[in-house]
């Protein structure tokens, strides 16, 4: 029921003698009514998918994995379950990146900062930094780029079109289970990179530890080693990253 | 097989009728027309049911090759090397194929798991003198949220890799060769040629350009008319590229969509990508290692020579923005 409660309070600011004189003749069932009203959350559409709020950690992480993996109808998109898979690898890397630095490696050397908080990990080197467009601001809070919550919003508002959830619902909410999940207690997937130990003859440590787009010229440099096609390599059009064994 | 069998069984039928009637006492004439009229139109069911199974038999005769045979055709190579030309190759590759007469192209269908309903075709296409593997998908799925066909009329560029490796070998491998020499002189030729996009497609561009820029206008301290340059359009890549010159700025445009559908500008926020070149440019990906924020100085240089010399200037009215 959608009563003028905002109006009445517009109106009591602009003439505050006449809303006192108003009310004295207004019925005690009508105010009941309004103020009811405004303590009821208004009924909301059905809703196919849903992200935690973007200042919140999960809903944080969660447009980490959005932001870097194609939805439908982008470049790069392959299928729904690759483009999972996709968000499943980075948020390894992330976490690898904190849990398994190699032997011979120091953290900064692969994640540009020396901490365990995964977020201190994403926001590295701020807006330009280890993942493009995440960063903390000048008080010290999670940030990203506004192009980053623009996709994401207009991801929702295609994801809860129509009359059922399809594979944008699907993806959305994956990223955001995937994100809950880990924030309290672990990824239960496994690193399909974890067991690599050989690249083209080249030594290597195994698992992920950083991705950028597949295109050839990218590579981000150091001793960061391609992880090949044939070891599933490429995901979410992105390309995935092992270290070279020291 | 099916429409013969019914055919022979027809014959047997209408032997047996006509016996009988030759044989039973009291045969009318209108019996007999009956008869003739319900025999002529089986037959012109039958004929018509042979017809639609032996249509039915040629589109289930059309071999999984045939959909990949796009791949191999002189066009299709020829507009992949001319790609590879002004996005990739460099001086050094061609030391590596002009000593020989041919050039050798492997092409390789694949098959990735995709999503129930996608009938999109996946290939790659080798080329071992230049140790490179470029990627083709020809796309062919529905966006149910959107309610928009995906489908692409030719095979196009998804990703180019160096690789010594090579692609595997197998059964499912073709290898074509062309004439090394024929295309250098298509490669030469057309080393500056213009492909502009489409009337309506730069239309849509304009209108794109112009909310990027509105966008980011104040930040970016520009003032007045913008000016921008606009890359050719590969006919087997599905990006283009633009450089808006006051802001010093690298936007691509890329889709699984074919660009030339409104279903993309419908939705362009979801196909574009910035580059700050002032912000985002590196010689070496060693400065920032692990980082996915950068490019090279290679990279721009290439994306600025495909939109500044060969491409298209535009203005951007101020008022536009």
């Amino acid at each position: 029921m959608n009563l003028p409660c905002p109006m009445l309070i517009r109106f009591h600011e602009a003439h505050p003698t006449a809303i006192v004189q108003a009310m004295t003749r207004v019925p005690a069932l009508f105010l009941v009514l309004c103020a009811l009203n405004c303590a009821t959350p208004q009924a909301r559409p059905e809703s196919f998918a849903t992200l935690e709020p973007p200042a919140s950690e999960a809903g944080y992480l969660a447009r980490l994995l959005i932001n870097e993996s194609p939805f439908p109808g982008e470049k790069g998109y392959l299928s729904e379950a690759d483009t999972r898979n996709c968000m499943l690898a980075i948020l390894w890397a992330v976490h690898s990146r904190i849990h398994f630095v190699p032997e011979g490696y120091r953290q900064e050397q692969i994640a540009a900062v020396k901490t365990d908080d995964v977020f201190d990990v994403i926001t590295a080197g701020g807006e330009r930094g280890q993942c493009d467009g995440f960063y903390r601001d000048a008080q010290g809070k999670l940030a990203a780029v506004p192009r980053v919550e623009q996709r994401v919003q207009y991801l929702l508002k295609i994801a809860n079109s129509g009359g059922k959830p399809g594979k944008f619902a699907g993806l959305l909410n994956y990223a955001q289970g995937l994100s809950n999940a880990y924030l309290e207690g672990g990824i239960e997937e496994a690193d399909r990179f974890a067991g690599i130990r050989s690249v083209d003859q080249l030594s290597v440590t195994g698992r992920g530890y950083s991705w950028m787009t597949d295109r050839d010229y990218y590579s981000p440099g150091g001793n960061f080693v391609r992880i090949p096609n044939d070891m599933s390599g490429s995901l979410g059009g992105n390309r995935f990253f092992t270290l070279k064994e020291l | 097989m099916i429409a013969t069998k019914h055919l022979w069984s027809a014959e047997l039928l209408f032997r047996f009728h006509g016996r009988r009637s030759a044989t039973s006492p009291g045969h009318s004439g209108s019996r007999t027309a009956a008869l003739q009229m319900a025999k002529a139109i089986l037959i012109l069911f039958l004929i018509g049911a042979a017809s639609s199974i032996a249509a039915g038999e040629t589109e289930t005769n059309t071999t999984p090759a045939d959909a990949y045979a796009e791949l191999s055709s002189l066009d299709t190579l020829s507009e992949v090397m001319r790609h590879l030309y002004r996005w990739y190759l460099d001086e050094t590759d061609f030391a590596g194929i002009v000593q020989s007469p041919a050039l050798a192209f492997g092409i390789h269908p694949l098959h990735p798991e995709l999503d129930d309903g996608d009938k999109s075709l996946y290939g790659e296409i080798e080329i071992p003198s230049l140790g490179v593997l470029v990627r083709m998908k020809k796309a062919d799925y529905r966006i149910e949220e959107l309610g928009t066909e995906v489908k692409s009329q030719r095979f196009k560029i998804v990703n180019v890799e160096r690789s010594a490796k090579g692609a595997p070998r197998d059964d499912s491998r073709r290898e074509v060769n062309y004439p090394v020499r024929d295309m250098m002189d298509y490669l030469f030729r057309t080393r500056s040629q213009p492909d502009f996009p489409s009337p309506e497609l730069s239309r849509r561009l304009g209108d794109a350009v112009a909310d990027v820029i509105r966008e980011r206008f104040e930040q970016h301290a520009a003032e007045g008319d913008q000016t921008v340059f606009v890359s050719p359009l590969s006919p087997v890549a599905n990006e283009i590229w633009l450089f808006w010159q006051d802001a010093k700025m690298l936007i691509r445009w890329a889709s699984d969509i074919e660009l030339d559908n409104p279903a993309v500008w419908d939705h362009e926020s979801l196909a574009i990508k910035t580059f700050d070149i002032e912000e985002q440019v590196v010689l070496s990906f060693h400065e920032a290692a692990g980082s996915n924020a950068f490019v090279t100085r290679d990279q721009v240089g290439r994306a600025l020579y495909n939109c500044v010399i060969l491409g298209q200037k535009r203005t951007v009215p101020r008022d536009r923005f």
